[in-house]
């Protein structure tokens, strides 16, 4: 068969000339498929174990990575991780095995890695990436400044893949996102499938597909926001964020203008960042205005009018979280 | 300093509107199970794929209310699927024979006993390849999808999923004749 895909192949298309080495696949694998008579009903018991847990956000990404990374949330499990079989970075073309402490940059050429079986990364023109650690338990790199995309599998555990640049730890489970860092060290991320998340002091900084986040050398990481945020939001945001160390309040007025540009469920993915604010006022405030956006989780109900903790930041999380979608 | 009260954006969900939705769920399930099914076998293999479509209609229940965009359900169902699917394969302690994704193919000591062991080496063996390859094929080769609905369901473009099929395809082939796939 033909590995070049055509409009009438069979693997594309069922209706087309049937494949003989497709078909026998088919013929052998076909009574593993979903039995459509199995009743939904057990999907509605109540007695199915404890709720899954959709996010495991791994903490701040520190590197001004532009991934946009939303954490997946199993940080908490103990499970051993899966074999990361001789875990190789290689750089293509020229082939170029890469080892602990090496350094690579690229000119006017664009250099694409490949990490084992479990991720790949395109590191733009003009990029300087370091391999600060490299391992079947972690690997992280170090991108000085230019742009990387990277295309992490879903299998890898939880932190296996992080990038630092000069201004943030960028870490990811399962997710396509492009990361730049300018001259400045400041970075930009997007994320474009999965999750990531910014760590920062402590700080989680959650990037959902379709969102991007900046951070900054002086600031750490900003708050996230969807591309398609409206500008009042966009412009109340990078004005609070700007206003990292400004007089507490500087700050709150400019957390007031964010938190009323806030319109939407959409919207409270960055009102949502805002309930770990230092500032307990801005935190309380937040807290409030996710109350008006939706109803407020029972697990948050009690601490409405002050800051959350985390039991309540976790509960809005679970309930904001289809809304990102 | 006090905020001024936005204008509701978005209806308050609420649990008589959730309770409502049997009816919705049942035709979500007849829509996307195999979507959730392939996926958790994609990733798990067979013995625990069923329960994993449980847990995803469940967690589909409890939350599509609050869902922002309906387009983005199937796009949900998938990301949650997978998450279950991982969670119970992180849960799992790694047997030999298991039939999960994480088994690299490995050369069969013998030829397969039957159809039924041959089944479970070829989907060990798809479920070696990278994820985006694996999904592709379970979703075509076991639940039947093509390759637009492929892609409709998983947000991959179409072109995406060619290529995934195809290359998936061509990785798969020297492992299928190490499992006595002639």
């Amino acid at each position: 068969m033909s590995s070049e895909p055509r409009d009438d192949d069979y693997l594309w298309d069922p209706r087309a000339p049937v494949d003989p080495e497709v078909e026998r696949l088919e013929r052998l694998l076909r009574p593993l498929a979903h039995d459509p008579a199995q009743p939904v009903v057990r999907a509605l018991a109540p007695a199915r174990g404890a709720a899954l847990r959709l996010w495991g956000w791994i903490g701040a990404v520190a590197a001004t990575v532009l991934a946009v990374v939303w954490v997946a949330g199993r940080a908490s499990e103990s499970t051993p991780p899966p074999p990361a079989s001789g875990l190789e970075l290689v750089a293509l073309d020229p082939q170029q095995h890469l080892a602990e402490s090496a350094w690579l940059e690229t000119g006017a050429e664009v250099r694409e890695l490949r990490l084992g079986n479990v991720g790949q990364v395109t590191l733009g023109a003009g990029s300087r990436l370091e391999v600060r650690r490299l391992s079947a338990q972690e690997t992280r790199l170090y991108l000085e400044r230019g742009r990387l995309e990277a295309l992490v599998s879903a299998d890898a555990e939880p932190r296996f893949f992080q990038v630092d640049t000069p201004a943030t730890r960028c870490v990811d489970l399962g997710c396509r996102y492009t990361l730049v860092v300018d001259e400045r060290g400041d970075a930009l991320v997007e994320v474009e499938t999965g999750r990531v998340a910014f760590e920062n002091d402590g700080r989680a900084v959650l990037v959902p597909r379709g969102a991007r986040c900046r951070a900054t050398r002086s600031a750490g990481a900003g708050t996230p926001r969807f591309l398609d945020a409206a500008a009042p939001l966009v412009e109340a945001l990078d004005g609070f964020d700007a206003a990292v160390g400004a007089p507490a309040e500087r700050r709150r007025a400019l957390a007031v203008e964010a938190l009323r540009a806030a319109a939407s469920l959409r919207d409270a993915l960055a009102v949502w960042h805002l309930l770990q604010d230092p500032d307990v006022e801005i935190a309380a405030l937040a807290h409030l205005r996710l109350a008006e956006l939706t109803e407020a989780p029972p697990a948050a109900r009690s601490t409405l009018g002050s800051a959350p903790d985390a039991t309540a930041r976790a509960a809005w999380r679970e309930t904001l979280e289809p809304s990102w979608w | 300093m006090a905020l001024e009260p936005a204008p509701r954006a978005v209806p308050l969900p609420t649990a008589r509107a959730a309770a409502d939705g049997g009816h919705d769920l049942e035709a979500l399930y007849r829509r996307f199970a195999a979507l959730a099914h392939g996926i958790a076998l994609a990733h798990l293999g067979s013995d625990e794929a069923d329960d994993v479509v449980q847990d995803v209609f469940l967690r589909v229940s409890e939350g599509r209310a609050r869902l922002r965009d309906p387009e983005a359900l199937p796009g949900w169902i998938a990301a949650t699927a997978r998450h279950a699917a991982l969670d119970r394969l992180r849960a799992r302690t790694r047997r030999p024979g298991s039939e999960s994704a994480s088994v690299a193919a490995r050369a069969a000591p013998e030829p397969p006993r039957g159809d039924d062991d041959l089944r479970r080496r070829v989907l060990a063996a798809i479920g070696s390849l990278p994820e985006a390859y694996r999904e592709a094929l379970v979703l075509r080769l076991v639940e039947g999808l093509d390759g637009p609905s492929i892609a409709a369901l998983t947000g991959h473009t179409p072109g995406g999923v060619r290529v995934h099929l195809h290359r998936g395809l061509e990785l798969l082939r020297p492992l299928l004749a190490k499992e006595g796939w002639v």
